[in-house]
């Protein structure tokens, strides 16, 4: 089991460009499907979703690297930090997953697919 | 083709090379999809769903096919650049009195119904044209072949705008004899160098930094 976390840490540590960002989703999901016991499966289905989320929105649009770069500084900790939890207690797992939450919902709002201005 | 029919071809890839030049290069630092980082992007789509462009388009592609030794029954190309390409030329074929049908293949197979990869698929053994806008290391247009390919289809020839020369030709004509891109990244390089373009993510474009136009 933590040979295939090394595998989705390893990936998504390339960074943030979509085709990167589709394998990382692609390799939570394939593990979310199998048949083995996950201490926390949400960690997994928010990777994945949150991956899923920016390649939609990076997907055939042009992304400045400045807006690529931000959103990677934003979101990154926060995924490598939900992959580290996989022996956290379930306080600290929400805990860390609402900080994942809200990490995105800041990038939203400054733009996930470009510099928005923040009044 | 009649040396008119050349002259006309060319005044509308010259034509087309302005409105591409003004409305889809985008120069400044941009991350692609590889995650390789570029100092120009072509946003194709700014001039395929406009008016005019698609017209351009579909006259520019339309010569193209005119010299394939065979006409083909249908074009089509990998969903969503290939997308407004395939209607252009398709109109386009029918207001010079020819036919050409479409087809679309998908990125990811339907997930209910049918699970079918193309749309309006051609019936086996047609011979097709695949399309697409931009080409960089040449995944979306192979997809779109193999999905042809394995649907049947005879492959003439790969019709693309831009191939931006980062090693996607050789990959398309490993698969394809006849590859032809109306532009290369050649064909622009002048105005990257020179900041021909008005559109500039160094300076305020409104269209990338979310400002309403």
């Amino acid at each position: 089991m933590s040979q295939r976390y090394d595998e989705i840490r390893s990936t998504l540590n390339r960074g943030f460009f979509v085709d990167n960002l589709r394998e990382v989703s692609s390799l939570c999901l394939a593990l979310l499907q199998e048949d083995v016991v996950v201490s926390h499966p949400a960690v997994l289905f928010t990777i994945a979703t949150t991956a899923d989320n920016i390649v939609r929105a990076w997907e055939d649009v042009p992304i400045t690297a400045k807006t690529a770069d931000r959103v990677q500084k934003q979101l990154m900790p926060q995924l490598q930090a939900l992959l580290a939890m996989a022996a956290s207690d379930s306080l600290t797992a929400c805990s860390i997953l609402d900080k994942a939450a809200a990490s995105f919902g800041q990038v939203l709002r400054q733009g996930l697919d470009s510099e928005r201005s923040m009044k | 083709m009649l040396v008119s029919d050349r002259m006309e071809a060319d005044h509308t890839k010259q034509a087309l090379r302005s409105m591409l030049v003004q409305r889809s290069l985008i120069l400044g630092p941009i991350t692609l999809s590889s995650g390789a980082q570029s100092n120009h992007y072509f946003d194709c789509k700014r001039v395929t769903l406009s008016s005019e462009g698609a017209e351009l388009i579909g006259e520019a592609v339309l010569h193209e096919i005119q010299d394939l030794p065979e006409w083909p029954i249908a074009i089509g190309g990998l969903t969503h650049g290939a997308d407004p390409i395939i209607g252009a030329v398709m109109m386009c074929a029918l207001e010079h009195g020819k036919r050409i049908d479409g087809f679309y293949v998908r990125k990811e197979p339907k997930q209910h119904g049918t699970r079918s990869v193309i749309e309006n698929v051609p019936a086996h053994g047609s011979g097709v044209v695949i399309v697409d806008d931009v080409v960089t290391g040449g995944g979306s247009v192979l997809q779109a072949v193999t999905a042809a390919k394995q649907a049947g289809c005879r492959i003439l020839a790969v019709i693309t705008i831009i191939d931006r020369l980062e090693g996607g030709a050789d990959r398309i004509k490993a698969e394809v004899a006849n590859y032809i891109p109306l532009y290369t990244l050649d064909d622009f390089r002048s105005d990257i160098e020179r900041g021909n373009c008005p559109r500039d993510t160094t300076k305020s474009d409104p269209l990338l930094t979310g400002a309403s136009l």
